[in-house]
Protein backbone atom coordinates (compact mmCIF):
# COMPACT_ATOMS: atom_id res chain seq x y z
CA UNK A 1 0.00 0.00 0.00
CA UNK A 2 1.32 3.60 -0.68
CA UNK A 3 2.19 5.04 2.81
CA UNK A 4 1.40 8.48 1.33
CA UNK A 5 -2.26 7.37 1.74
CA UNK A 6 -1.75 6.97 5.64
CA UNK A 7 1.12 9.59 5.81
CA UNK A 8 1.01 12.53 3.02
CA UNK A 9 3.89 14.19 4.22
CA UNK A 10 3.87 16.90 1.59
CA UNK A 11 0.88 17.79 2.57
CA UNK A 12 1.72 18.42 6.01
CA UNK A 13 4.70 20.33 4.55
CA UNK A 14 2.74 22.54 2.98
CA UNK A 15 -0.08 23.01 6.03
CA UNK A 16 2.91 23.76 8.08
CA UNK A 17 2.02 27.29 9.65
CA UNK A 18 5.68 28.39 9.50
CA UNK A 19 5.70 27.73 5.73
CA UNK A 20 7.47 30.80 3.99
CA UNK A 21 4.96 31.76 1.82
CA UNK A 22 3.66 35.24 3.63
CA UNK A 23 0.68 33.92 5.32
CA UNK A 24 1.76 35.38 8.71
CA UNK A 25 0.96 38.80 7.87
CA UNK A 26 -2.20 37.93 7.27
CA UNK A 27 -5.31 37.09 9.91
CA UNK A 28 -7.78 36.59 7.52
CA UNK A 29 -10.51 38.97 8.85
CA UNK A 30 -9.85 38.58 12.68
CA UNK A 31 -7.85 41.77 13.08
CA UNK A 32 -10.76 43.73 12.60
CA UNK A 33 -13.29 41.44 14.13
CA UNK A 34 -10.77 42.05 17.48
CA UNK A 35 -10.80 45.86 16.70
CA UNK A 36 -14.78 45.62 16.77
CA UNK A 37 -14.57 43.55 20.01
CA UNK A 38 -16.72 41.00 18.27
CA UNK A 39 -13.25 38.49 18.89
CA UNK A 40 -12.33 38.92 22.86
CA UNK A 41 -11.36 35.67 24.17
CA UNK A 42 -11.17 31.78 23.68
CA UNK A 43 -15.07 31.55 23.30
CA UNK A 44 -15.47 34.43 20.70
CA UNK A 45 -13.07 32.63 18.76
CA UNK A 46 -14.60 29.45 18.49
CA UNK A 47 -17.63 30.73 17.59
CA UNK A 48 -16.16 33.14 15.01
CA UNK A 49 -14.14 29.87 13.12
CA UNK A 50 -16.87 27.69 13.81
CA UNK A 51 -18.50 30.28 11.71
CA UNK A 52 -15.96 31.12 9.02
CA UNK A 53 -15.26 27.30 8.23
CA UNK A 54 -19.13 26.69 6.67
CA UNK A 55 -18.90 30.26 5.11
CA UNK A 56 -15.73 31.41 3.63
CA UNK A 57 -13.76 28.44 4.28
CA UNK A 58 -16.55 26.26 2.33
CA UNK A 59 -16.57 28.47 -0.67
CA UNK A 60 -12.79 28.35 -0.75
CA UNK A 61 -12.17 24.73 -0.23
CA UNK A 62 -14.66 24.23 -3.09
CA UNK A 63 -13.00 26.05 -5.48
CA UNK A 64 -9.50 24.59 -4.38
CA UNK A 65 -11.44 21.17 -4.58
CA UNK A 66 -12.52 22.35 -8.48
CA UNK A 67 -8.97 23.45 -9.44
CA UNK A 68 -7.87 19.87 -8.24
CA UNK A 69 -10.24 18.01 -10.26
CA UNK A 70 -9.02 19.43 -13.20
CA UNK A 71 -12.37 19.80 -15.15
CA UNK A 72 -12.11 23.36 -15.78
CA UNK A 73 -10.34 25.98 -17.49
CA UNK A 74 -8.36 28.25 -15.12
CA UNK A 75 -10.13 31.11 -16.43
CA UNK A 76 -13.54 29.77 -15.28
CA UNK A 77 -11.79 28.81 -12.34
CA UNK A 78 -10.58 32.24 -11.76
CA UNK A 79 -13.82 33.63 -12.51
CA UNK A 80 -15.90 31.76 -10.29
CA UNK A 81 -13.53 32.69 -7.92
CA UNK A 82 -13.69 36.78 -8.39
CA UNK A 83 -17.31 36.19 -8.16
CA UNK A 84 -17.86 35.19 -4.65
CA UNK A 85 -15.17 37.38 -3.73
CA UNK A 86 -16.46 40.95 -3.50
CA UNK A 87 -13.77 43.17 -1.30
CA UNK A 88 -11.34 44.54 -3.99
CA UNK A 89 -8.54 44.05 -0.69
CA UNK A 90 -9.43 40.39 -0.39
CA UNK A 91 -9.27 39.48 -4.03
CA UNK A 92 -5.48 41.30 -4.36
CA UNK A 93 -4.65 39.46 -0.92
CA UNK A 94 -5.90 36.11 -2.41
CA UNK A 95 -4.05 36.60 -5.41
CA UNK A 96 -0.02 37.70 -3.71
CA UNK A 97 -0.72 34.74 -1.55
CA UNK A 98 -1.36 32.49 -4.38
CA UNK A 99 2.15 33.14 -5.78
CA UNK A 100 4.08 33.18 -2.83
CA UNK A 101 2.56 30.13 -1.85
CA UNK A 102 3.21 28.56 -5.67
CA UNK A 103 7.34 29.82 -5.77
CA UNK A 104 7.32 27.81 -2.26
CA UNK A 105 5.41 24.74 -3.41
CA UNK A 106 7.29 24.96 -6.82
CA UNK A 107 10.88 25.60 -4.97
CA UNK A 108 10.09 22.28 -3.11
CA UNK A 109 8.15 20.05 -5.94
CA UNK A 110 8.95 21.62 -8.72
CA UNK A 111 9.12 22.91 -11.40
CA UNK A 112 5.14 22.63 -11.63
CA UNK A 113 3.49 22.62 -14.93
CA UNK A 114 1.30 25.81 -14.24
CA UNK A 115 0.87 28.71 -16.82
CA UNK A 116 3.31 31.72 -16.14
CA UNK A 117 0.30 33.93 -15.30
CA UNK A 118 -0.09 32.14 -11.69
CA UNK A 119 3.85 33.16 -11.10
CA UNK A 120 3.55 36.82 -12.79
CA UNK A 121 0.42 38.09 -11.83
CA UNK A 122 -0.50 35.63 -9.09
CA UNK A 123 -3.99 33.67 -9.29
CA UNK A 124 -5.49 33.59 -5.71
CA UNK A 125 -4.75 30.98 -2.84
CA UNK A 126 -7.53 28.68 -3.64
CA UNK A 127 -6.73 27.83 -7.07
CA UNK A 128 -3.10 27.75 -6.76
CA UNK A 129 -3.90 25.25 -4.03
CA UNK A 130 -5.96 22.94 -5.65
CA UNK A 131 -3.58 23.13 -8.47
CA UNK A 132 -0.40 21.93 -6.70
CA UNK A 133 -1.84 19.60 -4.73
CA UNK A 134 -3.30 17.85 -8.17
CA UNK A 135 0.21 18.26 -9.77
CA UNK A 136 2.08 16.60 -6.38
CA UNK A 137 -0.72 13.65 -6.94
CA UNK A 138 -2.69 14.49 -4.21
CA UNK A 139 -6.40 14.40 -4.14
CA UNK A 140 -9.08 17.79 -3.90
CA UNK A 141 -10.18 16.43 -0.21
CA UNK A 142 -6.72 17.01 0.39
CA UNK A 143 -6.63 20.41 -1.04
CA UNK A 144 -10.01 21.48 0.54
CA UNK A 145 -8.84 20.68 3.78
CA UNK A 146 -5.56 22.25 3.26
CA UNK A 147 -7.63 25.04 2.56
CA UNK A 148 -9.80 25.14 5.63
CA UNK A 149 -6.99 23.85 7.95
CA UNK A 150 -5.02 26.35 6.64
CA UNK A 151 -7.06 29.39 6.58
CA UNK A 152 -8.55 28.83 9.91
CA UNK A 153 -4.70 28.48 11.39
CA UNK A 154 -3.78 31.58 10.18
CA UNK A 155 -6.93 33.42 11.88
CA UNK A 156 -6.31 31.59 15.29
CA UNK A 157 -2.20 32.43 14.92
CA UNK A 158 -3.23 35.87 14.84
CA UNK A 159 -5.75 36.14 17.63
CA UNK A 160 -2.84 34.44 19.60
CA UNK A 161 -0.73 37.97 18.71
CA UNK A 162 -3.45 40.41 18.90
CA UNK A 163 -4.89 38.56 22.19
CA UNK A 164 -2.19 37.26 23.85
CA UNK A 165 -4.57 34.10 23.77
CA UNK A 166 -3.49 30.83 25.64
CA UNK A 167 -2.02 28.97 22.62
CA UNK A 168 -2.09 25.68 24.66
CA UNK A 169 -6.26 27.07 24.53
CA UNK A 170 -6.21 28.01 20.69
CA UNK A 171 -5.12 24.51 19.76
CA UNK A 172 -7.67 23.13 21.89
CA UNK A 173 -10.13 25.35 19.51
CA UNK A 174 -8.59 24.55 16.32
CA UNK A 175 -9.02 20.66 17.32
CA UNK A 176 -12.57 21.43 17.80
CA UNK A 177 -12.60 22.47 13.81
CA UNK A 178 -12.02 18.35 13.21
CA UNK A 179 -15.08 17.55 12.69
CA UNK A 180 -16.37 20.72 10.88
CA UNK A 181 -13.37 20.74 8.85
CA UNK A 182 -14.19 17.39 7.74
CA UNK A 183 -17.50 17.34 6.89
CA UNK A 184 -17.56 20.65 4.98
CA UNK A 185 -14.53 19.10 2.66
CA UNK A 186 -16.69 16.21 2.11
CA UNK A 187 -19.35 19.00 0.98
CA UNK A 188 -16.62 20.79 -1.09
CA UNK A 189 -15.14 17.95 -3.05
CA UNK A 190 -19.16 16.90 -3.90
CA UNK A 191 -20.11 20.51 -4.70
CA UNK A 192 -16.85 20.65 -7.10
CA UNK A 193 -17.91 17.75 -9.05
CA UNK A 194 -20.91 19.92 -10.13
CA UNK A 195 -21.46 22.66 -12.86
CA UNK A 196 -20.18 26.06 -11.25
CA UNK A 197 -23.14 28.03 -11.09
CA UNK A 198 -24.02 25.10 -7.85
CA UNK A 199 -21.44 25.51 -6.24
CA UNK A 200 -21.39 27.33 -2.90
CA UNK A 201 -21.49 31.18 -2.56
CA UNK A 202 -22.38 32.40 0.88
CA UNK A 203 -22.77 35.58 1.30
CA UNK A 204 -20.69 37.20 4.64
CA UNK A 205 -21.90 40.99 4.44
CA UNK A 206 -20.15 41.46 7.82
CA UNK A 207 -17.36 40.27 7.06
CA UNK A 208 -17.22 41.86 4.11
CA UNK A 209 -17.63 45.18 5.25
CA UNK A 210 -15.37 44.73 8.43
CA UNK A 211 -12.45 43.30 5.55
CA UNK A 212 -13.07 46.66 3.41
CA UNK A 213 -13.03 48.88 6.51
CA UNK A 214 -9.76 46.97 7.84
CA UNK A 215 -8.17 47.84 4.43
CA UNK A 216 -8.91 51.24 4.87
CA UNK A 217 -7.35 51.45 8.47
CA UNK A 218 -3.80 53.17 9.06
CA UNK A 219 -2.77 51.31 12.45
CA UNK A 220 -3.60 48.03 11.15
CA UNK A 221 -0.90 45.33 11.97
CA UNK A 222 -2.31 42.90 9.54
CA UNK A 223 -2.20 43.17 5.40
CA UNK A 224 -5.93 41.77 6.09
CA UNK B 1 -4.30 10.47 -9.68
CA UNK B 2 -4.59 11.56 -13.65
CA UNK B 3 -3.90 15.75 -14.33
CA UNK B 4 -6.13 16.17 -16.92
CA UNK B 5 -6.41 20.06 -16.94
CA UNK B 6 -7.84 21.00 -20.57
CA UNK B 7 -4.93 23.33 -21.25
CA UNK B 8 -3.16 23.34 -23.91
CA UNK B 9 -0.85 26.31 -22.65
CA UNK B 10 0.77 24.82 -19.98
CA UNK B 11 4.60 25.33 -19.80
CA UNK B 12 7.50 25.28 -17.42
CA UNK B 13 7.93 28.84 -15.45
CA UNK B 14 9.54 29.73 -12.74
CA UNK B 15 9.38 32.73 -10.67
CA UNK B 16 9.60 35.98 -12.28
CA UNK B 17 13.17 37.51 -10.20
CA UNK B 18 15.00 35.62 -7.41
CA UNK B 19 17.08 37.19 -5.56
CA UNK B 20 20.56 35.98 -5.76
CA UNK B 21 24.26 37.03 -4.20
CA UNK B 22 25.69 37.46 -8.12
CA UNK B 23 25.41 40.83 -8.81
CA UNK B 24 22.85 41.30 -10.77
CA UNK B 25 20.32 42.85 -8.23
CA UNK B 26 20.67 46.07 -6.48
CA UNK B 27 22.77 45.47 -3.27
CA UNK B 28 20.61 44.77 -0.35
CA UNK B 29 21.33 45.97 3.33
CA UNK B 30 19.23 45.26 6.66
CA UNK B 31 19.65 47.92 9.12
CA UNK B 32 18.76 46.29 12.43
CA UNK B 33 18.97 47.42 16.12
CA UNK B 34 16.26 48.11 18.97
CA UNK B 35 13.43 50.51 18.70
CA UNK B 36 14.71 54.04 19.08
CA UNK B 37 18.73 53.54 18.44
CA UNK B 38 18.79 56.00 15.45
CA UNK B 39 17.97 53.24 12.52
CA UNK B 40 15.40 55.71 10.84
CA UNK B 41 17.87 58.55 11.29
CA UNK B 42 20.59 57.07 9.78
CA UNK B 43 18.74 55.60 6.72
CA UNK B 44 17.99 59.35 6.44
CA UNK B 45 21.14 60.48 6.51
CA UNK B 46 22.86 57.49 4.33
CA UNK B 47 20.12 58.67 1.75
CA UNK B 48 21.47 62.25 2.17
CA UNK B 49 24.51 61.05 1.41
CA UNK B 50 24.50 58.32 -1.26
CA UNK B 51 21.10 59.19 -3.10
CA UNK B 52 23.25 61.53 -5.73
CA UNK B 53 25.97 58.95 -6.37
CA UNK B 54 23.30 55.88 -6.03
CA UNK B 55 19.62 54.82 -7.06
CA UNK B 56 18.63 53.88 -3.51
CA UNK B 57 15.21 52.43 -2.25
CA UNK B 58 14.13 52.10 1.65
CA UNK B 59 11.67 49.00 2.43
CA UNK B 60 10.32 49.86 6.41
CA UNK B 61 9.11 46.85 8.34
CA UNK B 62 7.44 49.19 10.98
CA UNK B 63 5.32 47.01 13.91
CA UNK B 64 2.36 48.89 12.71
CA UNK B 65 2.18 51.76 11.34
CA UNK B 66 3.99 53.39 8.51
CA UNK B 67 5.72 56.00 10.78
CA UNK B 68 8.99 55.64 9.62
CA UNK B 69 8.80 55.84 6.14
CA UNK B 70 6.39 58.50 6.48
CA UNK B 71 9.50 60.30 8.24
CA UNK B 72 11.38 59.36 5.53
CA UNK B 73 9.19 60.79 3.00
CA UNK B 74 9.10 63.87 5.21
CA UNK B 75 12.54 64.33 4.64
CA UNK B 76 12.10 64.48 0.96
CA UNK B 77 15.95 62.90 -0.30
CA UNK B 78 13.74 60.02 -1.86
CA UNK B 79 11.13 60.07 -4.06
CA UNK B 80 7.64 58.30 -2.77
CA UNK B 81 7.62 55.80 -4.57
CA UNK B 82 11.41 54.95 -3.67
CA UNK B 83 10.31 54.29 0.37
CA UNK B 84 8.08 51.38 1.18
CA UNK B 85 6.60 50.39 4.24
CA UNK B 86 5.25 46.39 4.63
CA UNK B 87 2.93 45.20 7.47
CA UNK B 88 4.60 42.37 9.67
CA UNK B 89 1.77 41.09 11.47
CA UNK B 90 2.99 41.63 14.72
CA UNK B 91 6.18 39.61 13.77
CA UNK B 92 9.10 42.37 12.82
CA UNK B 93 11.63 39.62 13.12
CA UNK B 94 9.58 36.79 11.16
CA UNK B 95 9.01 39.37 7.99
CA UNK B 96 12.83 39.71 8.22
CA UNK B 97 14.28 35.95 9.20
CA UNK B 98 11.87 33.50 9.08
CA UNK B 99 9.19 34.63 6.07
CA UNK B 100 10.24 37.40 3.99
CA UNK B 101 7.45 37.48 1.48
CA UNK B 102 6.50 40.66 2.27
CA UNK B 103 9.66 42.14 2.35
CA UNK B 104 10.26 40.65 -1.60
CA UNK B 105 7.39 41.25 -3.15
CA UNK B 106 7.80 45.00 -1.86
CA UNK B 107 11.30 44.68 -3.28
CA UNK B 108 10.84 42.91 -6.46
CA UNK B 109 7.76 45.87 -6.56
CA UNK B 110 10.03 48.66 -6.26
CA UNK B 111 12.70 46.71 -9.00
CA UNK B 112 9.67 46.86 -11.53
CA UNK B 113 9.50 50.25 -11.15
CA UNK B 114 13.22 51.86 -10.43
CA UNK B 115 15.13 48.82 -12.72
CA UNK B 116 17.98 50.91 -12.14
CA UNK B 117 18.41 50.75 -8.24
CA UNK B 118 21.62 50.37 -6.75
CA UNK B 119 21.02 49.85 -3.41
CA UNK B 120 18.37 48.97 -1.21
CA UNK B 121 17.98 49.74 3.15
CA UNK B 122 15.38 47.18 4.44
CA UNK B 123 14.93 48.95 8.23
CA UNK B 124 13.53 46.36 10.46
CA UNK B 125 11.02 46.83 13.06
CA UNK B 126 12.94 47.25 15.99
CA UNK B 127 14.52 44.64 17.60
CA UNK B 128 16.15 42.71 20.64
CA UNK B 129 20.11 41.43 20.59
CA UNK B 130 19.00 38.05 18.31
CA UNK B 131 18.00 39.65 15.41
CA UNK B 132 19.10 37.56 12.27
CA UNK B 133 18.19 38.45 8.62
CA UNK B 134 17.39 36.03 6.03
CA UNK B 135 20.29 35.59 3.46
CA UNK B 136 17.62 35.37 0.89
CA UNK B 137 16.48 39.30 2.16
CA UNK B 138 19.86 40.67 2.41
CA UNK B 139 23.36 40.62 0.95
CA UNK B 140 24.52 42.43 4.39
CA UNK B 141 23.24 43.37 7.88
CA UNK B 142 24.03 46.50 9.96
CA UNK B 143 23.00 46.52 13.67
CA UNK B 144 22.86 49.90 15.14
CA UNK B 145 22.81 49.85 18.96
CA UNK B 146 22.34 53.20 21.40
CA UNK B 147 25.16 54.11 23.77
CA UNK B 148 22.08 55.33 25.80
CA UNK B 149 20.83 51.77 26.18
CA UNK B 150 23.66 50.78 28.72
CA UNK B 151 27.63 50.59 27.67
CA UNK B 152 26.96 46.77 28.68
CA UNK B 153 25.15 45.87 25.65
CA UNK B 154 28.20 45.09 23.34
CA UNK B 155 29.49 42.75 25.94
CA UNK B 156 25.98 41.32 25.80
CA UNK B 157 26.41 40.02 22.36
CA UNK B 158 23.96 38.07 20.47
CA UNK B 159 23.45 37.37 17.04
CA UNK B 160 22.70 41.34 16.12
CA UNK B 161 25.98 42.45 17.82
CA UNK B 162 28.37 39.72 17.25
CA UNK B 163 26.96 38.63 13.49
CA UNK B 164 26.53 41.57 11.79
CA UNK B 165 28.44 43.21 8.93
CA UNK B 166 28.39 46.50 10.60
CA UNK B 167 27.97 47.96 14.01
CA UNK B 168 26.84 51.03 14.53
CA UNK B 169 27.04 52.50 18.28
CA UNK B 170 25.13 55.35 18.01
CA UNK B 171 24.89 58.60 19.79
CA UNK B 172 27.97 58.80 21.08
CA UNK B 173 27.11 62.57 22.03
CA UNK B 174 25.31 61.14 25.01
CA UNK B 175 27.63 59.07 26.65
CA UNK B 176 29.18 61.88 28.85
CA UNK B 177 25.40 62.02 30.54
CA UNK B 178 24.46 58.85 30.54
CA UNK B 179 28.27 57.38 32.26
CA UNK B 180 28.41 55.30 29.60
CA UNK B 181 32.47 54.37 28.31
CA UNK B 182 32.43 54.28 24.85
CA UNK B 183 36.09 53.20 25.08
CA UNK B 184 34.84 50.22 26.95
CA UNK B 185 32.03 49.68 24.30
CA UNK B 186 34.49 49.93 21.52
CA UNK B 187 36.84 46.93 23.33
CA UNK B 188 33.53 44.77 24.23
CA UNK B 189 32.14 44.88 20.67
CA UNK B 190 35.65 44.18 18.70
CA UNK B 191 36.12 41.53 21.24
CA UNK B 192 32.51 39.80 20.47
CA UNK B 193 32.67 40.84 16.75
CA UNK B 194 35.86 39.17 16.12
CA UNK B 195 37.48 42.29 15.18
CA UNK B 196 34.60 42.86 12.31
CA UNK B 197 33.66 46.46 11.40
CA UNK B 198 32.47 48.54 14.19
CA UNK B 199 31.91 52.26 13.96
CA UNK B 200 31.14 54.77 16.74
CA UNK B 201 29.06 58.01 15.23
CA UNK B 202 26.91 60.44 16.68
CA UNK B 203 24.22 61.47 14.02
CA UNK B 204 23.69 64.92 15.72
CA UNK B 205 26.69 66.63 13.52
CA UNK B 206 26.04 67.06 10.12
CA UNK B 207 28.40 64.99 8.68
CA UNK B 208 27.75 62.26 11.11
CA UNK B 209 26.65 59.64 8.99
CA UNK B 210 29.71 60.15 6.64
CA UNK B 211 31.71 56.30 7.84
CA UNK B 212 28.56 54.23 7.46
CA UNK B 213 27.89 56.06 4.42
CA UNK B 214 31.45 55.37 3.07
CA UNK B 215 31.45 51.97 3.95
CA UNK B 216 28.29 51.54 2.23
CA UNK B 217 30.01 53.12 -0.69
CA UNK B 218 32.74 51.01 -0.48
CA UNK B 219 30.64 47.57 -1.21
CA UNK B 220 28.23 50.06 -4.11
CA UNK B 221 31.73 50.42 -5.42
CA UNK B 222 32.97 47.00 -5.39
CA UNK B 223 29.91 45.47 -6.58
CA UNK B 224 29.63 47.63 -9.37
CA UNK B 225 32.66 46.76 -11.16
CA UNK B 226 31.18 43.72 -12.03
CA UNK B 227 27.70 45.68 -13.16
CA UNK B 228 26.52 46.71 -16.51
CA UNK B 229 27.34 49.73 -17.13
CA UNK B 230 24.96 52.45 -16.87
CA UNK B 231 23.29 50.85 -13.66
CA UNK B 232 24.52 53.09 -11.31
CA UNK B 233 21.83 56.45 -11.42
CA UNK B 234 24.57 58.30 -10.51
CA UNK B 235 26.71 57.90 -13.35
CA UNK B 236 26.06 61.16 -15.55
CA UNK B 237 25.91 60.19 -19.41
CA UNK B 238 29.39 60.39 -20.08
CA UNK B 239 30.22 57.37 -17.55
CA UNK B 240 32.08 59.65 -14.88
CA UNK B 241 31.14 59.96 -11.33
CA UNK B 242 29.38 62.93 -11.03
CA UNK B 243 29.75 66.58 -9.48
CA UNK B 244 30.35 67.37 -5.59
CA UNK B 245 29.67 70.16 -4.34
CA UNK B 246 31.15 70.54 -0.58
CA UNK B 247 28.53 73.75 -0.19
CA UNK B 248 25.20 71.54 -0.17
CA UNK B 249 26.55 69.12 1.98
CA UNK B 250 26.88 66.29 -0.58
CA UNK B 251 29.39 63.60 0.31
CA UNK B 252 32.82 64.80 -0.18
CA UNK B 253 35.22 62.72 -2.92
CA UNK B 254 35.84 59.54 -1.60
CA UNK B 255 39.43 57.66 -2.24
CA UNK B 256 37.58 54.73 -3.74
CA UNK B 257 35.63 56.60 -6.34
CA UNK B 258 38.19 55.79 -9.56
CA UNK B 259 37.07 52.12 -9.55
CA UNK B 260 33.44 53.59 -10.32
CA UNK B 261 32.63 52.10 -14.02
Amino acid sequence: MDPRTHLPVEVLLLADGRLPAGGHVHSGGIEQAVHESVVDDLASLTAWLHAWVPTVGEVDATLAAAAAQGALPWETLLAEHDARVPVPSRREAARARGRAWLRVADAAFGPLALPVAAHRSGWPLPIVTGAVLVAIGRSPNDAAVLILHGGASECATAAIRLLGLDPVGVTSVLASLVEPIVDTATRAVAASLRPAEAWPAWATPALDLATAAHHGRDDRYFVT
Amino acid sequence: MSHDHPHDHLQQARPAVAPTRDGSLPLRVGIGGPVGSGKTALIAAVCAALHRRWSIGVITNDIYTTEDADRLRADAVLADDRIVAVRTGCCPHTAVRDDVTANRDAFEGMLETHPDLDLVLFESGGDNLTLTWSQALVDHEVFVLDVAGGDDVPRKGGPGVSGSDLLVINKTDLAPYVGADLSLMATDAARVRGGGDTLLVSLVSSDGARDVSRWLDRRLASRSVDRAPGRGAATTAGGSPPPVNASTGDLPPLPWAEIRP
